[in-house]
C-alpha cells in the first residue's frame, strides 16, 4: 500500500525524520507513537505530499505521491483544523467532501447519520458554522469527514486527544469496525488506546523508527516498557 | 494593583509580526507605500487652497475647507469602519493577571488612536494650515481649525470603534450611508442642489466662536466614556459570537452539478458571503459601480482614459479584490483541498470561472448606464473581456508566488498582512496593458471605435484560450506549491 524508501526530512539543516525502509500493508491498523518532536506529524505530512522530502520518496500503490495525484482519490486524512472548512456548517462540510466522491445529498446524510452517537446532537443539523464549534466537536467533524468516500487508507493524527472519554472509546470502535480492507495509520500519545486497537505499532524517536512490532502478545509490553520513565 | 507596561508589548507584537519579519522586500514596499500616501496627502494639502479658489471662486477659503472637513467626518468614520482594526481580543492574555481592568480598557481605547488612519488627516491638513490658515486667518480661527481637525480625528476613531465593536450596526447599513454621502457629492458637483453653503456657514461659525469648540470635545469624550463603561461591563475572554445564522437558509448549491470545479465554486461563493473580510471586499466592489456618477466631465484624451480606468474597475473590481488573494482565501483549509479528491487543476478552474462570472455580474449591473452615458457601456463591454482574460490570468499567475495566509473571517478589516509587494506591482500591468492596447488601436485605425474594437477582439480571443492559461498557471503553481502550502500553515 504505502512504501517508504530512504526518506529524510530536515529543517534548516536539522534532521527531523529519517526512515530507510518502511512498508505499510493493506488492512493494517498501524499505531504511530513517539514523544513530542519524534516526527509523527512530519511523516503524515510527507505521506500526504503536504511537505517536500529532503530526499527519498513515498510510494502509494507503487506511485510516488509527489509525482501523481492519483492517491488523492483513495487517501483521506485528518491532521488538524487545516482539513476543515470553517465557514461551512458540519452538514455542508460533509456534503462538500461527499461531493468529491459523487455522493448525493441523501447518500451523505445516511452515511453521516450512523455516527450520530458520536456527534451527540451537537453537530448534525445545527445552525452553526464549524468555526463556532468547540474543539472537540471540530475534531469529530474532521474524523468522520475522513471516512467519507470509502478511502482505502485513513491517516488520523492524534484522534483521541481533546475528546471526551466515551467518544474516545467510540472512535476506537470505529477503527475496529471500519478496518475491513482499509488501512488505518493513527498517531497517538494514548498508549492504552493504541495497544487496544492497533495490529502493528511503530515507535518513532528523534525521527527514526526504533521499534516496529506486529500483532503479538509482547507488543503491548514492549510499548509500555519503551515509554517508562525511570 | 500593578500597571504592566502594555506599550512595550504592543511594540514587541508589532516588531515581531510576521509581516515585518518574514520578508524584507515586503517591509520595504509597505514603508514605501505608506511614504507615498503620506507625500501625496501632503501635496494635496499644499494645493488645496488653490483648488478651492479655482472651483469655488469668491468663496471664503477657510470656510470651504471647514465645510469639506465636516463632510469628511462621516467618510472618515466609514473608511475606518471598513479598514481599521480594533483588536479587543489582544488583551485576552492579561485578563487573568492581577491587572486592573480599567487600566487595560484605557490602554485598549488609547492605543486605537495611534493608527495610520489617524495620521492621514494630519498629513492632509498640516501643509494647508501653514500655507493658508496661519498667514491669512486670525489666531482664534487658527486655533479653531486645529480644534476641528483634532476633534474629527478623535471622534472618528471612537465612533467607528463603537460601530465596529459595541453596536448592532452592520455592513448593509454602512453601504446605505456610503451611497447617501456619494449621492450628496454627486448632486453637489452636478450643480443640482447645493448644501455646501450651509456647511460653510457652520464651519465659519465654528472657527470664529470658541463656544462651538466644546462640541467636538464633548462628542469625542462622550463616545470614549461610553466605550469605557461598555467594555468594563462586557469585555471578557470570550470570543464575541454574533448570530450568523442569517445566511444559512440561502441555497448555495447551484454549480455543484458541474463536477468538482463546480463544487469548489459553490464553496467560493459561500466564502464570499460568509466571511467578514471577503464580504467587505465584495461590498467595496459594488460601491465602485457608482463612481461614474461623480466622475468629472473632462473632454478629449482624458475622457477616454477615464472610461478605460473606470470600466476596468467597474467590471473587474470583485475579480481585483478577490482574485489578488486567489489561493490565500483558502489558506486555512488548503491542506484539505490539496490532499483529498480535488486536483490542483480543479481548484484553478473553479477560481477562473468564479472570477469571470463576477466580472459578468458586475458588467450586467453597469448596463443601466446606457441611459446616462452610452459610452460607458461601450467601453465596459470591451473591458469585460480584458478582465475575463488578461486581468484574471495575471491573478492566477500571481497565485503561483503568493504565499500569504489570510483568515477570511479576521474582522471587517483590511489587514496589511495579506498583501505583498507583488500586489501593488500587479496593478501596473493590469492598468497599463489595456490603455496601451486601446491607444495602439485608436491610432492604428484612426478612430476611438478602432481602439474599442481592438480591446474587444484581443479580449475575446484571449478569453477563448482560458483553458490553456489555466494549465500554464497550474504548472507555475506546482513549482512553488510546497513553499506556498507551508506559508499557509503558519499563523
Amino acid at each position: 500500500m504505502i512504501k517508504i524508501e530512504n526518506l529524510r526530512k530536515e529543517y534548516n539543516g536539522k534532521e527531523v525524520l529519517n526512515i530507510e525502509d518502511l512498508t505499510i500493508n493493506q488492512g493494517e491498523i498501524v499505531g504511530l507513537v513517539g514523544n513530542n518532536g519524534a516526527g509523527k506529524t512530519t511523516l503524515f505530512s510527507l505521506v500526504l505530499d503536504l511537505i517536500k522530502a529532503s530526499s527519498g520518496r513515498i510510494l502509494s500503490k507503487e506511485k510516488d505521491v509527489s509525482q501523481t495525484e492519483d492517491w488523492k482519490m483513495y487517501t483521506s486524512a485528518y491532521l488538524d483544523d487545516g482539513f476543515l472548512i470553517n465557514f461551512l456548517t458540519a452538514d455542508e462540510y460533509f456534503e462538500f467532501v461527499g461531493g468529491l466522491f459523487d455522493y448525493s445529498k441523501t447518500d451523505i446524510q445516511t452515511f453521516v447519520q450512523q455516527f450520530e452517537p458520536i456527534f451527540n446532537g451537537e453537530v448534525l443539523g445545527q445552525k452553526k458554522f464549524i468555526r463556532q464549534l468547540s474543539m472537540g466537536n471540530r475534531k469529530k467533524v474532521g474524523l468522520i469527514g475522513a471516512l467519507i468516500g470509502n478511502p482505502e487508507i485513513v491517516l488520523w493524527d492524534e484522534p483521541f486527544s481533546n475528546l471526551d472519554p466515551s467518544t474516545q472509546i467510540r472512535v476506537r470502535n470505529i477503527i475496529k469496525e471500519h478496518s475491513d480492507n482499509r488501512t488505518f495509520f493513527v498517531s497517538s500519545h494514548d498508549l492504552h488506546h493504541i495497544a487496544e486497537v492497533c495490529t502493528r505499532i511503530i515507535i518513532l524517536d528523534h525521527g527514526k523508527v526504533v521499534r516496529d512490532v506486529k500483532n503479538s502478545p509482547e507488543m503491548k509490553e514492549e510499548l509500555f516498557e519503551f515509554f517508562e520513565v525511570t | 494593583m500593578k500597571k504592566p507596561n502594555f506599550l512595550k508589548h504592543a511594540w514587541l507584537s508589532f516588531r515581531r509580526s510576521p509581516a515585518l519579519t518574514q520578508n524584507i522586500l515586503q517591509t520595504l514596499f509597505l514603508a514605501f507605500f505608506g511614504f507615498y500616501i503620506a507625500v501625496s496627502f501632503l501635496i494635496s494639502g499644499l494645493v488645496a487652497g488653490e483648488l478651492i479658489r479655482d472651483f469655488f471662486p469668491g468663496r471664503d477659503v477657510l470656510g470651504m475647507a471647514g465645510a469639506f472637513l465636516i463632510y469628511y467626518l462621516p467618510m472618515d468614520i466609514l473608511m475606518r469602519y471598513f479598514l481599521q482594526k480594533f483588536p479587543t481580543l489582544s488583551i485576552k492574555p492579561y485578563l487573568l493577571l492581577p491587572v486592573s481592568k480599567s487600566a487595560m480598557i484605557h490602554y485598549l481605547l488609547r492605543r486605537s488612536l495611534f493608527s495610520f488612519y489617524s495620521f492621514l488627516p494630519v498629513f492632509l491638513t498640516l501643509p494647508f494650515f501653514f500655507v493658508e490658515v496661519l498667514p491669512n486667518a486670525s489666531s482664534t480661527e487658527s486655533i479653531g481649525f486645529v480644534v476641528m481637525v483634532l476633534g474629527i480625528i478623535v471622534s472618528s476613531n471612537y465612533i467607528s470603534f463603537w460601530i465596529s465593536k459595541a453596536s448592532d450596526f452592520n455592513n448593509s447599513f454602512s453601504i446605505v450611508l456610503l451611497l447617501l454621502l456619494f449621492g450628496f457629492l454627486f448632486l453637489e458637483f452636478k450643480g443640482i442642489t447645493s448644501f455646501f453653503p450651509y456647511l460653510e456657514s457652520a464651519a465659519t461659525a465654528f472657527f470664529t466662536n470658541p463656544i462651538w469648540w466644546v462640541m467636538p470635545i464633548a462628542l469625542a469624550s462622550g463616545v470614549y466614556m461610553y466605550l469605557f463603561f461598555y467594555f468594563k461591563k462586557h469585555l471578557t475572554a470570550e470570543k464575541e459570537s454574533k448570530d450568523e445564522t442569517y445566511l444559512q437558509n440561502i441555497s448555495l448549491g447551484f454549480f455543484g452539478r458541474f463536477g468538482h470545479a463546480g463544487r469548489l465554486m459553490d464553496l467560493e461563493i459561500r466564502l464570499l458571503l460568509r466571511s467578514k473580510r471577503a464580504r467587505s471586499y465584495l461590498l467595496m466592489s459594488f460601491a465602485i459601480l457608482f463612481f461614474p456618477l461623480i466622475m468629472s466631465n473632462s473632454e478629449g484624451l482624458g475622457k477616454e482614459f477615464t472610461y478605460i480606468l473606470f470600466g476596468l474597475l467597474m467590471t473587474g473590481m470583485i475579480a481585483l479584490n478577490h482574485g489578488q488573494l486567489m489561493l490565500s482565501w483558502n489558506s486555512l483549509h488548503f491542506d484539505l483541498l490539496q490532499s483529498r479528491g480535488n486536483t490542483i487543476h480543479d481548484i484553478f478552474k473553479a477560481k477562473y470561472y468564479i472570477l469571470a462570472l463576477s466580472c459578468v455580474v458586475t458588467y450586467v449591473l453597469t448596463l443601466p448606464y446606457v441611459f446616462y452615458d452610452p459610452m460607458i457601456v461601450v467601453f465596459n463591454t470591451a473591458l469585460l473581456f480584458i478582465n475575463t482574460s488578461f486581468s484574471i490570468y495575471m491573478y492566477m499567475a500571481l497565485a503561483g508566488y503568493n504565499s500569504l495566509r489570510v483568515d477570511p473571517d479576521e474582522g471587517n478589516s483590511f489587514s496589511m498582512s495579506g498583501f505583498g509587494a507583488a500586489h501593488y506591482l500587479i496593478g501596473i500591468p493590469i492598468m497599463v496593458f489595456p490603455i496601451v492596447l486601446f491607444y495602439a488601436g485608436k491610432f492604428g485605425f484612426g478612430s476611438t471605435t478602432g481602439g474599442v474594437l481592438t480591446l474587444l477582439v484581443v479580449g475575446v480571443v484571449a478569453t477563448i484560450f482560458h483553458k490553456k492559461v489555466i494549465d500554464a498557471c497550474v504548472n507555475l503553481f506546482g513549482k512553488n506549491r510546497y513553499k506556498i502550502a507551508a506559508a499557509f500553515r503558519k499563523e
